[in-house]
């Protein structure tokens, strides 16, 4: 197992250092120049020259071949990508452009944001879906089965920015039970232990922030859920259907097992493989999702943040936020990897 | 095996060939598409920019321009091409006052740059085309404006704007397009809030009913807490809570009158300003307001070489009002002729002096502060420190700024102890958001809306008096653009009114002068380009068009080397 | 156990069954179900409504304003007021919503399937191959193909540090005369020698004309690059390579990393469906692998190559049809994330230039009229995304269980 997971770790380095080159690239090639964006329209080019020497922009992006031919063999890996892989193995990610605040510090104030309302949508989708795709399964080709299958289908097609506005109008416009944006009250105060809001409010104690937190966090969740709930009901219905084909299962429902202790004791937990699969790869569409989402919603999480970062040219703040997003995605499938491995023994040994 | 090579190769030299031709440039004085670039942000000049831009150009179609429309960017991208004269084509844009001031207005667009002003006698100085906006330069223009600005008699320097104002409506440089009362909504427990038509809004009378804490819904966050190096409005916003300038605007006037200066006199040639400065002020982190505090200002401001006059800030303001930095300043000195009396001295009379001294931009901060934090000073670690009604206490970034009520304030601890401004990007989300109770006013609403909260018992509307004007601007690098008629034909073509009644509904009205009514220089006379499809493609057709216009040419005169 | 109705009998009953083509089966299938009959019907009627309107239903959307129109709710019958018909109500310029719907469907439609033609083509390519070579030996010719590219590639940073371009020969020479004297030298390491040192010539010796530095980076390079060519690449090693680049593009968020490229491409519909289609290649990619493996040991593929048939004929006759309804499933499923995808962005700002229709855009445009009570213009939108994706999806779905001969029963 160690083994197994020690192999894992290292297949997926050299994709970490891919994701740094890609994020590293993409940012550079996004057209503008951030000095420009740093001092503003009315900058002498002599002061903009200086921030850019300041910022290492004025560096060559991965080697110097002029300081090479001059025989300056440390000027030739003086480059804007070793820089910025140096300052990473530092944790340090940089800056922003605009207010000079330290990435890292904003990250740790935002990224506990989506999680909460990424999390919150997967048990959701988790909590609907699994049961949803159970039931069509066992009573395949029924009309349940049919409603419930088109109705996923609907989950998985919907875009969420729509389901978002349309939850709005409904909620917050016409019925005005819920707020439309943001994360908590103007006034409402919680003691942050975790960040999480939710959790947070619970330790406290804190019930009028709690409900004030789950207020918030109903709709923005509701729509982020769509899709995976209706990918994880579809994922389990068709594993479940292919489990159930198998051989012991026939053998348990000839032994005279009963249909439901059939169904959970051995088929569920049989079927289980390809659905945390199927879970570990949406927190991608989670993280993804959470940019159209918080813009919807004002949620000050790191979706929205990164969009504007881009359309700003606050390159620390994407390079930052996306490599924290791609680490948590390689992350996740990483543990999916591992939980795989430990349900079906067969994979350690491939 | 040959074969199958031979065709590798030809594939690969083939798509070598497209990326190639791909990235080939288009040779100067080649025809481009006629296009209209539309802001990416929404300013209160123009609420829905995208929008607005598709009306426009669905009504020069209709006059036979056939016009793309097309994003260049985020705002400072925007304003960085339109800076280096690089939107080729018509473009949105406007301009909202800072002092009152026509000069602010007209100088800084059409009057001589400091590279224009070479030898000393200003009859022979040139505007240059270079670089400016649109690529526009009449030297008459500029050295009308430059004699206004040292003009003291107000009807002699009316008179000149106005004569301006014409020039520029006969030579249709721009078209004006509109100017809005921008709207506030606020719910009904709030009173005692003044918007001003420039400078920042007063916040030290608003009472709040029941609450002691007023939460405000903006758009976007402050850029910045250190008024000297931005020019944004929520930045504004906020610093014109926590410092303040020698003078001020009254409350819901232009007029400027005295604040942290008891009084400012001017000598008889206008060249010297003797300014009595209040007495017993204190800064926030305790330390005393006084002459040395003031010339330590200005003179950070000025000299490029100061301490805490950093590379990496660019004090736009004062180079525009004050006429450069360090030798180049209208200001020569600033001198202590007492702990509590300091003297301005001016290399020429300057008209506007007050209104410009008057601008946040010219607020106090306590120079302790500043030398602590340095080149932070403003931002969010920091905050800024002055001896205004309200403390900086945090600011957490795109999400909220809070001050708190300064008891010991010269005049008076303001009615509510904390003001919260919350960032709320969509103007239909703020109305919400003020309608569910979390935020308890607001600037700049979808016009639709407003209806909604005039109706409404618990909201009402206040307007920040149009000192704006949101235009469209010609780059005079096309070649078609340099015509006259071509110019014309569009400001016949463009419904401005409808314009107005659609996205600003009775809050704004339709521009004829560049110079808002409210701002002293503006020419009622003036009589506006009527909407006129069949006279437009009839002025199109004059000048070589008839059958409408869709690619322009870049002249190759104006083309600069890279 | 699932329940066999009678009809079902008399369609698997052999000896009554008419000889039929595998696709004429699938397609049988197809229609007797509910569910994809419903999808084809979706994507039928936005298809055909979208190809009509655009060269039946003229629609000039650069000068379509009227403000008397403005934020126009539903209106079927015509008033005195409202001189038209406006079933889905008009915008805040006073445009017909119905009208940009469908006209906003045929750039919908073309960015799905631009972009989804952009993954399937490049992704496509790089699956089959992978798949392909994982398994099977390469030819010599083939082997040479791959070392003289993997030479040239590893050539190009020398050629640059030096500014000779001609290094580029050399270095894909090199890497020819790895591929083509695999077997030189029974030890690896004799091998490994010579070829590192060749390598490092290669390009110190040019290199020295530069500078002594460039001539010791330059070589240090070229003995690396020797030494790499040295070993018996093969398939294996290219199909590693892609499907690392291809983790690589996956492990960002799908929206993030189109957002990223049309930020530096700019907005309009051909780079939305640029950014959308590249966002895609990874999943057509692992697809394509996957579904390659799968049938590669198959008895008619050893059949073709033990008769000699060359791998192009082998790949392109015998591979390609049999995994084309995987394919075509993606594909179909495909269209419709893209679709949403395209939504996505022009809700974000960065899909059509304005005024042109389309759908995310319309409703980004909107949705600020909602808390005026507009909900026409953002209702109608946002249904014709969800309907088309839907569609496609029932469609995508139908096909799977039609093409997938292990669920007939």
């Amino acid at each position: 197992m160690i083994r197994y997971i020690f192999q894992r770790i290292l297949s997926v380095l050299p994709t970490l250092i891919g994701v740094t080159f890609v994020i590293f690239m993409f940012q550079r090639l996004i057209p503008g120049d951030p000095a420009i964006a740093m001092l503003g329209e009315h900058a002498t080019d002599e002061s903009i020259e200086r921030i850019r020497e300041q910022l290492g922009l004025n560096r060559p992006l991965f080697l110097d071949r002029e300081a090479l031919v001059d025989g300056d063999l440390q000027g030739f890996f003086d480059s804007q990508y070793m820089r910025y892989m140096a300052r990473l193995s530092r944790l340090d990610l940089g800056d922003s452009i605009h207010r000079r605040i330290p990435v890292m510090e904003t990250l740790k104030l935002r990224f506990p944001a989506t999680v909460e309302l990424s999390l919150l949508s997967m048990i959701i989708a988790v909590i609907i879906g699994i049961p949803v795709g159970i039931v069509s399964a066992s009573r395949r080709n029924t009309a349940i089965d049919s409603i419930s299958m088109v109705g996923s289908l609907i989950g998985v097609s919907m875009p969420i920015f729509w389901l978002g506005i349309m939850e709005i109008m409904l909620f917050a416009v016409i019925l005005q039970w819920l707020p439309a944006g943001a994360r908590l009250s103007t006034g409402i105060e919680i003691e942050s232990i975790t960040n999480l809001v939710l959790i947070d409010s619970l330790i406290t104690g804190n019930m009028e922030g709690f409900v004030d937190a789950i207020s918030h966090i109903a709709m923005p969740a509701v729509a982020l859920a769509t899709i995976p709930m209706g990918i994880i009901a579809r994922m389990t219905r068709s594993s479940m259907l292919d489990v159930l084909q198998e051989d012991y299962i026939r053998t348990a429902k000839a032994k005279g097992l009963g249909g439901r202790l059939v169904l959970f004791r051995h088929a569920l937990k049989n079927a289980a493989l390809p659905v945390v699969t199927i879970i570990g790869l949406q927190a991608g569409t989670l993280l993804a999702g959470a940019v159209l989402t918080e813009t919807i919603f004002s949620w000050p999480g790191i979706g929205r943040w990164i969009y504007d970062a881009i359309l700003g040219r606050d390159y620390p703040i994407v390079q930052g936020g996306t490599l924290l997003i791609a680490i948590v995605f390689l992350g996740v499938n990483f543990l999916v990897d591992i939980l795989y491995a430990l349900l079906d023994p067969r994979i350690r040994y491939k | 095996m040959t074969k199958k090579l031979f065709y590798i190769l030809i594939a690969l030299l083939l798509f070598s060939a497209l990326i190639l031709g791909a990235c080939a440039k288009e040779p100067e004085g080649e025809k481009i598409p006629l296009t209209l670039y539309y802001m990416p942000v929404s300013r209160f000049y123009y609420p829905s920019p995208k929008e607005i831009a598709e009306a426009m150009a669905a009504d020069m179609a209709n006059a036979g321009f056939d016009v793309q429309l097309e994003l260049a960017g985020d705002w400072p991208t925007y304003l960085g091409l339109r800076r280096e004269g690089n939107l080729d084509g018509l473009y949105m844009l406007g301009w909202g006052g800072d002092n009152g001031d026509p000069d602010n207005f007209l100088n800084y667009f059409f009057g001589f740059s400091g590279e224009d002003k070479v030898g000393d006698d200003p009859a022979a100085w040139v505007k240059s085309p270079e670089k400016r906006e649109g690529w526009y330069a009449n030297t008459d223009v500029a050295y009308l404006l430059y004699t206004a600005s040292i003009t003291p008699d107000q009807a002699a320097r009316e008179a000149m704007y106005k004569q301006v104002e014409n020039i520029l409506h006969d030579d249709v440089v721009r078209i004006w397009v509109d100017h809005n009362n921008t709207p506030l909504v606020f719910s009904s427990a709030v009173s005692g809030y003044v918007p001003q038509p420039v400078g920042a809004d007063y916040f030290e009378g608003v009472v709040v009913e029941g609450s002691d804490t007023f939460v405000f819904g903006r758009g976007g966050d402050s850029v910045q807490l250190d008024p000297a190096i931005v020019t944004d409005g929520e930045s504004f916003r906020v610093t014109g809570q926590v410092l303040e300038p020698l003078y001020q605007y009254e409350p819901g006037s232009t007029k400027p009158i005295p604040a942290l200066a008891e009084s400012c006199t001017p000598n008889e040639a206008g060249t010297e300003w003797v300014c009595v400065l209040r007495q017993g002020v204190k800064f926030h982190d305790g330390t005393d307001f006084n002459a040395d505090a003031v010339i330590f200002n200005y003179e950070r401001q000025r000299f490029t070489d100061h301490a805490l006059h950093f590379e990496s800030q660019v004090y736009e303001y004062y180079g525009a009002m004050f006429g450069g930095f360090d030798d180049a300043s209208i200001i020569t000195v600033v001198e202590k002729v007492d702990d509590y009396t300091v003297k301005f001295v001016l290399s020429e009379p300057l008209a506007p002096f007050l209104a410009n001294i008057a601008m946040d931009i010219f607020a106090i901060s306590s120079p302790a502060a500043m030398e602590a934090a340095g080149e932070d000073y403003g931002l969010p670690s920091n905050g800024a420190v002055g001896t205004g009604p309200f403390k900086f206490v945090e600011w957490i970034e795109g999400d909220h700024i809070t001050i708190e009520a300064n008891a010991d304030y010269w005049g008076g601890a303001p009615a509510v102890d904390q003001i919260v401004f919350r960032v709320i990007a969509d103007d239909s989300a703020r109305f919400l958001a003020l309608q569910a109770g979390d935020i308890q006013g607001f600037e700049q609403a979808v016009v639709e809306d407003l209806a909604t909260a005039e109706a409404a018992e618990d909201l009402y509307v206040l307007t920040r008096p149009a000192l704006n004007t949101g235009y469209l601007a010609f780059s005079y690098k096309i070649v078609e653009f340099q015509d006259v008629r071509v110019r014309e034909a569009l400001a016949h073509a463009i419904n401005r009114q409808g314009l107005v009644d659609n996205f600003l509904g009775a809050y704004g009205e339709v521009a004829t002068n560049f110079l808002p009514p409210l701002i002293w220089g503006h020419d009622d006379t003036i009589v506006d380009w009527e909407y006129d499809p069949e006279l437009s493609k009839q002025l199109l057709a004059d000048a070589g068009f008839p059958d409408g216009l869709s690619e322009v040419t870049i002249d190759p005169a104006y083309v600069t080397e890279e | 156990m699932v329940k066999i109705t009678p009809e079902e009998i008399t369609v698997t009953d052999f000896a009554v069954r008419e000889h039929r083509s595998l696709w004429g089966d699938a397609w049988k299938r197809l229609l007797s179900s509910n569910t994809a009959r419903l999808g084809m019907f979706i994507v039928v009627l936005f298809v055909s409504s979208a190809t009509f309107s655009h060269y039946f239903w003229k629609y000039e959307p650069k000068k379509d304003l009227d403000y008397s129109l403005k934020l126009k709710a539903p209106i079927f019958i015509p008033t005195e007021e409202i001189p038209s018909v406006h079933p889905f109500g008009t915008d805040k310029l006073g445009r017909d919503i119905f009208r940009r719907v469908v006209h906003g469907g045929w750039n919908s439609l073309r960015v799905g399937i631009v972009a989804v033609g952009i993954s399937l083509f490049f992704g496509g390519t790089i699956g089959l191959l992978s798949g392909f070579y994982e398994t099977v030996t390469m030819t010599t010719t083939e082997r040479l193909v791959l070392f003289g590219t993997a030479g040239f590639l590893m050539g190009s940073l020398s050629a640059w540090i030096a500014d000779q371009y001609f290094q580029l020969i050399l270095y894909a020479g090199l890497g020819l005369a790895a591929g083509y004297y695999q077997d030189l030298f029974k030890g690896k390491f004799l091998r490994m020698v010579t070829f590192g040192i060749l390598g490092a010539l290669f390009s110190a010796v040019p290199g020295l004309f530069i500078s002594p530095t460039v001539a010791v980076i330059c070589g240090l390079w070229g003995l690396l690059s020797g030494v790499l060519l040295s070993r018996p690449l093969d398939g294996k090693f290219f199909s590693n390579v892609m499907m690392r680049l291809m983790d690589i593009v996956l492990s960002f968020p799908g929206y993030l990393l189109a957002i990223a490229i049309v930020a530096f491409l700019g907005p309009g519909l051909g780079k939305g469906m640029i950014a959308i289609g590249v966002v895609g290649i990874p999943i057509y990619a692992r697809l394509t692998r996957s579904v390659v493996l799968a049938i590669i040991h198959k008895e008619y593929i050893l059949a073709a190559q033990s008769v000699g048939e060359s791998h192009g004929r082998i790949i392109f006759r015998h591979i390609t049809p049999n995994i084309l309804s995987p394919i075509i499933v993606q594909t179909t499923m495909g269209l419709a994330s893209a679709i949403l995808s395209a939504a996505a962005l022009g809700f974000l700002g960065l899909g059509a230039i304005p005024p042109e229709p389309e759908w995310g855009a319309m409703l980004g445009e909107s949705y600020r009229y909602l808390t005026s009570g507009a909900w026409w213009a953002v209702m109608f939108p946002g249904l014709a995304i969800m309907l088309s994706v839907l569609g496609f999806n029932l469609l995508g779905d139908g096909l799977r269980d039609a093409l997938d001969p292990k669920l007939r029963t």
